[in-house]
């Protein structure tokens, strides 16, 4: 084995702002700060929940204040971001065969889509019931 | 060959990714119109959300759902904090360590509350 260090081609951290590609694959790679950041939000208001009614709802007043309004715009903008990139790629990581045949990459990526307009559907009608 | 344990990571990673591009939109459309007054005021009552939380199933799901996205952010994290030029070995495992790290509080932090919610 060779001693000798490896050569790593150095690269300016400002690399991404280059090109309008780099710039969608790191505003892609970002969300996942506001999904990082809502998922830790949603545990600590499992934390409140499990410290009973006066806590939970000390949370959702949280959620309501314009603070909690627009940090929820923010997760839904960045989710959508992140839903929209992550289906246009499922055709390649996901790649699907039926009876021998490949399902078009249209139809996988509008078959996400469905999904996801069900499980909001399905989400906001358990909220009206 | 060198057995690498990045399989172990790319499930929850992968995982994570679409529970979250699944879940998210609806989600957080649910939880933005209840905050704003359009769902009906018992949409985040804290009767419903405890029954969810407290049924062994409702339990298994969220614990599911929000490890799995927990994990795909602190992955997905890492690599950008990576690709933003932390690239010395002292500075990657730094990231990798507080990304996970993070990961693996909040994992603990959510098993702890489910397990206290009734």
């Amino acid at each position: 084995m060779s001693m000798a260090r490896p050569y790593t081609r150095p690269v300016p951290r400002t690399w991404w702002l280059r090109k309008s590609n780099y710039l969608h694959y790191m505003l892609r790679e970002l969300t996942c700060v506001l999904i990082g950041a809502w998922s830790g939000w949603l545990v600590f208001g499992l934390v409140a929940l499990a410290r009973g009614a006066a806590a939970w709802q000390q949370f959702v007043t949280g959620l309501t204040s314009t603070a909690g309004i627009v940090f929820q715009v923010a997760v839904l903008v960045g989710a959508l971001y992140h839903s929209a990139t992550w289906f246009a790629l499922a055709p390649r990581t996901m790649p699907l065969r039926l009876g021998g045949r490949r399902v078009p990459a249209v139809w996988i990526t509008l078959g996400h889509y469905l999904a996801a307009a069900l499980v909001a559907v399905v989400l906001l009608f358990l909220g009206v019931i | 060959m060198a057995r690498s344990h990045k399989p172990l990571l790319w499930l929850p990673f992968a995982a994570g990714g679409t529970i979250a591009a699944l879940l998210l939109p609806g989600l957080l459309l649910f939880t933005l119109l209840a905050s704003l007054g359009v769902l009906p005021a018992d949409a985040l009552s804290y009767s419903r959300v405890s029954a969810l939380a407290s049924h062994w199933i409702g339990a298994v799901v969220l614990f599911i759902v929000l490890t799995s996205m927990l994990w795909h952010a602190a992955h997905r994290l890492r690599m950008t904090i990576q690709d933003l030029g932390a690239r010395t070995p002292p500075a990657r495992q730094w990231v990798a360590r507080t990304c996970y790290g993070l990961a693996a509080v909040g994992t603990l932090i959510l098993l702890i509350a489910l397990a206290g919610v009734s």
